[in-house]
């Protein structure tokens, strides 16, 4: 742990590998310094990881995850959900799920609840203020700066192009921007970074597939948030500007090691390598060309198929060998089958 | 080259651009216990002097015991005039050097060595042709040592034991290949274990590159990532994470929403415990 200046003295010495956790700015400057040592690096940046819900969908319980996740250490976790897509006929509802379901969380006065955590210190505090400048909050909008206390807050019909829209919030303000329909809502997902999260809302099977084949994050959660972050045997990462690698669980481990590819040969079988060695002529060329084509390396369809017949076949030859020497052996249960069928 | 690749990973992290970097370095190739000379030397002439010893992992330089050296030398000749004829300038299947800034580069590593050519040495300047060539008695301090051959020059160094020849490899770059020539299993596992390496082939050269369903890639300034067969596909791809959740069992879920009563924390330390991690919730 350390500041500034001890970390870019640390990033001066070499080390096998590099695991930075934050957000891209100083991700980029990690990079570049590892690049002297050509040291591989593994960076978890952040996002702004969208949350799309679906008109169809359980509103109610959707808000309920959703509040869960936003509010959760005061919206400070690189996969909470940053910000809300829906189209405009239930922003009215979502307002009120999430209004109603803060209640049941945090009380009336969320700053008197011991479950409801601070921003983290006074600079973020300004700068999760200054986001807010010239918004009028549906829900929440209160604030303590001696506390560092920001309240639960909801705007709707945020702009696109607003600030509030341009960098990661990082704290429990949660906008909505109203799109008119699915595809609307993969557009404006693909127009900007990739994210490290991508929550989708909705009970239709095929709408998701699609969204999800649409787009591009780290990792995804259906009808839910954060959970794939729980799950060890998946792996949890970015892509582009919100990370590179990936870990947990195996991936973990197969990250922080290089996979080394041992060959052992033995000095036997010598005259097979003839093949390779020169002089080289044609007649040689000619035998290593037939050799490498053999189905016994070829990796084409033809080969799957001849392969698939030949195992069928040899299993069918098997199965007539067993019959004929279970019949030569004149095994009882064979002779009472056919003295049976006579009588 | 590393000095190209700092400047590419460098303009990578402009944009965050994950890179897969191969590179080079200096292969090692031990030769150690009990071995079959003839067969050695067939295989570590192929790899050495394929394109010249101009391919990423041709085996830079070899390390043996002196008795080694003094079976392999003659061994070498034989195999290299089986190989190339009398007169390797003539023979259709001795590659050029590249160009002829890497022919002047190799040059001056033949003048600078302390070493001594034992075979070879000839070279033509027009025809960018340096015979086949075999150096004893380098130091590890020598300008053969000083950076990737990446031509048909092998020099020989004697280390009498195997954990010295061990330590020689370890004091150096991690390279991209590490070859071990030898009948004793004991010594290639010995060696495997106790050096690093891109890639690793024991008693041939070269061909571990060849399997598709190995992974090919360096480690430490000899590469970053890897590819071939479907590690190519997974260095291309992004493993996506999706997780489908479904609407039932929302009970369940209650145990992480606040407020958050004893009962509650103590329900979820349990299902959040290292014996029975779940994801219920």
């Amino acid at each position: 742990m350390g500041g500034v200046s001890e970390t870019q003295q640390l990033l001066r010495l070499r080390f096998d590998h590099i695991f930075y956790t934050g957000g891209s700015t100083v991700g980029k400057q990690v990079m570049e310094a590892a690049a002297r040592h050509l040291t591989p690096v593994t960076l978890e940046l952040g996002g702004k990881s969208p949350c799309y819900i679906d008109k169809n969908c359980d509103v109610r319980m959707a808000c309920r995850r959703i509040t869960w996740g936003k509010f959760v250490n005061c919206g400070q976790t690189c996969i909470a959900p940053d910000y809300i897509l829906c189209e405009s006929c239930i922003q009215g509802r979502v307002v009120e799920c999430i209004r109603h379901t803060l209640l049941e969380f945090y009380g009336a006065d969320p700053k008197c609840s011991p479950d409801y955590g601070r921003i983290i210190n006074q600079r973020h505090f300004n700068r999760i203020m200054s986001l807010m400048d010239g918004y009028t909050p549906v829900v929440g909008g209160q604030s303590d700066s001696s506390q560092c206390y920001i309240a639960p807050t909801v705007l709707k019909d945020v702009p696109p192009h607003s600030r509030l829209m341009q960098e990661e919030i990082f704290g429990p303000v949660l906008p909505i921007v109203t799109v008119s329909d699915m595809d609307d809502a993969i557009n404006f997902i693909n127009e900007r970074e990739k994210p490290l999260a991508l929550y989708i809302f909705c009970s239709d099977k095929k709408a998701i597939k699609r969204m999800i084949e649409e787009t591009t994050s780290g990792g995804v959660t259906v009808n839910d948030v954060m959970m794939h972050y729980t799950l060890s045997s998946l792996p949890f990462g970015g892509v582009g500007q919100s990370g590179m690698g990936c870990y947990h669980g195996k991936h973990t481990f197969d990250q922080l090691s290089h996979h080394r590819a041992c060959l052992i040969r033995s000095l036997n079988m010598e005259s097979v390598n003839r093949a390779r060695y020169p002089p080289q002529d044609r007649r040689r060329a000619q035998r290593a060309r037939m050799a490498l084509k053999s189905p016994l390396i070829d990796t084409s369809k033809r080969t799957l198929v001849w392969a698939v017949i030949a195992t069928i076949l040899g299993i069918g030859l098997f199965i007539t060998l067993m019959v004929i020497l279970l019949i030569a052996a004149g095994l009882n249960c064979t002779c009472w089958y056919w003295r049976g069928f006579y009588n | 080259s590393q000095a190209v690749a700092r400047s590419v990973v460098q303009a990578a992290s402009v944009y965050l651009t994950p890179v897969t970097l191969e590179l080079g370095g200096k292969c090692p190739c031990l030769i150690y216990g009990r071995i079959n000379i003839q067969a050695a030397a067939q295989r570590l002439v192929w790899a050495k002097f394929f394109n010249a010893g101009q391919s990423c992992v041709a085996p830079d330089y070899v390390l043996c015991t002196e008795a080694t050296r003094d079976a392999l030398l003659p061994a070498l000749s034989s195999v290299l005039e089986q190989f190339y004829g009398k007169e390797p300038q003539k023979c259709p299947d001795l590659s050029r050097i590249v160009s002829a800034r890497h022919f002047t580069r190799l040059m001056k590593l033949l003048e600078q060595t302390k070493g001594k050519v034992v075979i070879g040495g000839e070279s033509d300047q027009e025809d960018k042709y340096i015979a086949p060539t075999v150096v004893v008695d380098a130091g590890d301090d020598d300008a053969l040592m000083a950076e990737e051959i990446f031509g048909p020059i092998l020099p020989i160094f004697t280390v009498e034991e195997l954990e010295k020849s061990i330590e020689f490899v370890n004091r150096h770059e991690k390279p991209l290949a590490l070859y071990v020539f030898s009948d004793e299993s004991s010594v290639v596992k010995t060696v495997m274990e106790k050096t690093s390496s891109g890639g690793f082939c024991s008693n041939d050269g070269i061909v571990h590159m060849t399997l598709p369903g190995l992974p090919f890639g360096g480690v430490g300034t000899s590469g970053w990532g890897s590819y071939h067969g479907r590690w190519s596909f997974e260095t291309f791809s992004h493993r996506r994470a999706c997780m489908m959740r479904g609407w039932a069992l929302e009970r369940l879920n209650t145990l992480r929403y606040p407020p958050y009563t004893e009962d509650k924390l103590k329900w979820l330390r349990w299902t959040t415990s290292q014996q029975s991690s779940c994801s219920l919730m």
